[in-house]
């Protein structure tokens, strides 16, 4: 059964607080006010001077399991939400590999379910490492991502993007913290750019509640678990008011959602519940056996949750 | 929705997979994508290539080239799907950029596709990525998560919008090569193995070939993906060699072409391919027409 071995974060050192952030995206006061006050929002992790290549060493040197390990590691998944990441053909994952002594791993990015690619790579590397001969075989599983575009910094009326980055490192069997289940569910239908099509935005927001639970209800019936037994709700980050109307729905305490890191942070593309998770194992919010949930939704539009046993 | 439970404590061996290999289908698709004239296109190389100080091609931008992913997928999607055969996981394979860039293209492809798979992308391996793609599907079908039917899409396009900080690898036209799994009882092709060789250089590429296809089963026809042209073929069996101006599909076109040869179904298939970025020699066998679990 798949397992997570460890898991670790990278945040950039600046802190840029909204009112910069969307200042420079050209957004109204209003604008502003609405995701400090209303979303929850207070400041995103950035480093102007750092490029993608350092951001995924940065996370992986974090990680204190593999140190000595490296040879274990067998494949290394960048999870990333946005299809094309640097101009070709330059390659921040393999040169990332070069700096972790990786280069003997198979290594590829994992990518088109956007923010909630995590979630995919976390299967796939389960699935490809439970295929291999050798049972110490373990996964790199990296995540984080650059605000370089207009598309990778804002999703209007939602979520602003931060660059805060994660390292997790799988195995195919364990203790702890094993996948019980993974559902998945893809919506071609609000494929488009939400910015540039008001129509697609409302249809979007209207259906985004309705589907973020339908697919996380799918994923606690396939591990036979209930709300009722799930200790922690990983989320992603977008923002804080989305998951309190989803907490009112689906009758969950809202305090036992991490979202410790939407203020702090900001959404970091597909690293977000791993940054959520290692903030719930660092706060002792998870005690060994406890069942919890991650979920997370991506522009396109693609829905996943999965539940874990601590 | 697709869901699933916890991976099984043990993961079928891959003679048993109930995947076979039954269809492959390669294509060109000359001409230039609509998608390729979207402003949308300027705007977002600008800002992909400035903090890496590489300038705009303004020459493609205007002249609106380029291919789309979409498209060319689109086309191998209906050459090897239908209704009656749907598939559950599509996986597409790419390394140089899409002309639209940002779009998550196998998502909708996912929901085009017979059967509405589970369908993601993997990029970022070159040549390698297509051999990734396949262990992928492999695993997917020994640990019970592709019941049915897979599909495996690699596509390049020939035009990029911006100049490349060094020579890059890019085909000389727009291309895709796809791979149909299914599970048949009867028909199709097991897969036989999956091996590669990572960090080989230059002047250890012959040796490295030669040692990986050294428990090919006889009779067996390897071919030679665009990564090993000029490289001297390993003793033993008869070789073809991919068509060089597509280094990301030609090796998996090479294997379409083997596949569809009726002078060659009674014969094992092997298809090797070096990525010279990163130094990686993948080598993938399947067993001969019909025979093999």
């Amino acid at each position: 059964m798949t397992a997570l071995e460890a898991v670790a974060v990278h945040l950039p050192p600046l802190a840029e607080p909204v009112e910069l952030v969307g200042e420079r995206l050209g957004l109204t006061e209003r604008q502003i006010r609405l995701f400090r006050r209303f979303h929850g929002l207070d400041q995103v992790r950035v480093d102007p001077d750092g490029d993608l290549t350092d951001l995924l060493t940065a996370a992986a040197k974090a990680l204190a399991p593999l140190r000595g390990n490296e040879h274990r590691v067998k494949y290394v998944l960048h999870a990333r939400s946005l299809p094309i990441a640097v101009p070709y053909p330059h390659n921040p994952l393999h040169d990332a590999l070069g700096r972790l002594g990786l280069t003997h791993a198979r290594a590829f990015t994992i990518t088109h379910h956007a923010c909630a690619g995590s979630l995919l790579a976390l299967d796939v590397a389960g699935r490809l490492l439970a295929a291999e001969p050798d049972p110490g075989a373990t996964a790199l599983i990296l995540a984080g991502e650059k605000t370089f575009t207009r598309d990778a910094r804002i999703v209007p009326e939602t979520a602003l993007f931060g660059e805060g980055a994660a390292a997790c490192l799988v195995r195919a069997g364990g203790e702890h913290d094993r996948v019980l289940s993974y559902a998945v569910d893809q919506r071609g239908e609000f494929d488009g750019r939400l910015a540039d099509d008001p129509e697609l935005m409302l249809r979007y927001q209207r259906s985004y509640p309705e589907l973020m639970t339908a697919v996380m209800e799918a994923a606690l019936e396939e591990a036979g678990e209930s709300w009722d037994s799930i200790r922690l709700l990983l989320p992603h980050n977008v923002n804080q008011i989305s998951w309190k109307r989803i907490c009112r729905r689906i009758g969950y305490p809202p305090e036992r959602v991490v979202l410790d890191n939407v203020p702090a942070v900001g959404h970091s593309f597909a690293a977000d519940i791993l940054l959520n998770h290692h903030t719930a194992t660092t706060r002792g919010l998870l005690r060994r056996g406890d069942r919890y949930l991650v979920a997370a939704s991506g522009i396109g539009a693609t829905f996943a949750a999965m539940v874990l046993q601590h | 929705m697709r869901v699933r439970g916890p991976l099984p404590a043990t993961t079928l061996p891959r003679a048993a997979s109930p995947l076979r290999l039954t269809a492959a289908h390669a294509l060109d698709l000359p001409g230039r994508s609509p998608l390729a004239a979207d402003p949308d296109l300027r705007t977002f190389t600008a800002d992909l290539t400035r903090p890496y100080g590489v300038e705009l091609d303004e020459e493609a931008l205007a002249g609106a080239r380029g291919q789309s992913y979409a498209a060319l997928a689109g086309r191998a999607i209906d050459a090897l799907v239908d209704p009656a055969r749907p598939v559950d996981l599509l996986v597409l394979v790419y390394a140089v950029p899409d002309v639209r860039p940002g779009q998550a293209v196998a998502l909708h492809l996912g929901e085009s596709c017979p059967g509405e798979p589970m369908s993601f992308a993997i990029c970022d391996e070159g040549a390698g990525a297509a051999f990734s793609a396949l262990r992928i599907a492999d695993a997917y079908a020994r640990t019970g998560g592709a019941p049915r039917r897979a599909l495996l899409i690699a596509v390049e396009q020939a035009d990029l919008h911006h100049r490349p900080h060094r020579p890059a690898r890019l085909p000389d036209r727009h291309s895709a090569a796809a791979l149909l799994w299914e599970a048949e009882p009867e028909g199709g092709r097991a897969l036989q193995g999956t091996c590669s060789t990572s960090e080989v250089t230059e002047h250890q590429i012959g040796g490295a070939l030669k040692e990986l296809c050294a428990e090919l089963p006889d009779g067996a026809v390897l071919l030679l993906g665009p990564g090993l042209v000029g490289v001297e073929p390993p003793p033993g069996p008869d070789t073809r060699a991919a068509r060089p101006g597509n280094p990301y599909t030609g090796g998996w076109a090479a294997l379409a072409a083997a596949l569809a040869d009726p002078a060659l179904a009674g014969r094992p298939l092997a298809l090797a391919d070096l990525e010279p970025e990163t130094g990686r020699l993948d080598l993938a066998h399947w067993a001969a027409a019909g025979a093999g679990r």
